[in-house]
């Protein structure tokens, strides 16, 4: 799971995490717009209100549903800013600093 | 007996995610002294509920809120227990009525083994519905209503004050 950039969200994203588990820690990571706009993708956002509560409903675990969706990169905004899901298949593109 | 519930509210791209692991007992004298690690807001001798929570729950600032003394439902379960108790249809007369000291009755206690949540989708005000949604769970009555709202601008949710719902009917099976 990657970050936004600047320091502000990530810092606060650690804090809610930190609250759960302190032993963890951000990695950062780069990776060609170009790959990053070739994957199969989806935000979640930009998806109007009934299709985006089917659409988690459906895939996410975390509302019950079964993450056979097949996308590479997944968009969603929570309450401390974006997350940013990636599948296994992509962690090769990304190249930690 | 453990009673797991998942409380869950969505109205925008993330939601209030819940899951409260709780046990519903018998008061008991030596209670306190086997939760003595724990805390107890709720005061038992007002009311059918008691509360406890496992301290590591309770040094998470999740329960922060119970402090207030307001658990969402808990009128609605007491109410509840006094019709199972009494094998009555109408609402209790007083709120005598309530205390299970009228009836020589010990009071239940609810205890909270852990609360669990995603901090990305968490809200410190849905641990109200969410309680209240385990309670009527755990004593089989209608949760409820949980009336939210999403501030698209404020990226937060807002919770209506809880409503003056009607306990409905439901079977006496939880209580003999």
């Amino acid at each position: 799971m990657g970050l936004d950039s600047g320091c502000f969200i990530p810092c606060r994203y650690l804090d809610k995490w930190y609250e759960r588990e302190s032993n963890l820690q951000i990695l950062e990571f780069r990776i060609d717009t170009s790959v990053l706009a070739s994957f199969h993708q989806i935000d979640i956002d930009l998806l109007p209100g009934p299709k985006r509560a089917k659409w988690l409903n459906q895939y996410s675990k975390l509302y019950g549903g079964n993450p056979t969706h097949g996308l590479e990169y997944i968009q969603r905004g929570t309450q401390v800013g974006k997350e940013h899901f990636f599948a296994k298949l992509v962690f090769r593109h990304l190249k930690f600093q | 007996m453990e009673i797991i519930h998942e409380f869950r509210l969505f109205k925008a791209s993330w939601g209030i995610v819940i899951d409260i692991y709780a046990e519903l007992a018998p008061y008991e004298q030596d209670t306190q002294t086997i939760y003595s690690h724990s805390i107890k807001p709720i005061d038992y001798k007002d009311s059918f509920l008691a509360l406890f929570v496992e301290d590591k729950i309770y040094e998470d600032s999740v329960v922060s809120m119970f402090s207030g003394y307001k658990i969402m439902g808990i009128e609605l379960a007491s109410e509840h227990l006094y019709r199972l108790l009494n094998k009555q249809d109408h609402p209790p007369r007083s709120y005598c009525d309530l205390k299970p000291s009228c009836y020589n009755l010990k009071p239940m206690v609810i205890r909270i083994f852990e609360i669990d949540y995603n901090p990305c989708d968490y809200q410190e005000e849905g641990l109200a519905p969410a309680i209240a949604a385990w309670l009527a769970k755990a004593c089989d009555f209608a949760p409820p209503p949980v009336n939210a709202y999403f501030s698209k601008a404020e990226n937060r949710y807002y919770f209506e004050p809880e409503p003056d719902v009607q306990l409905r009917n439901s079977p006496a099976s939880v209580v003999s």
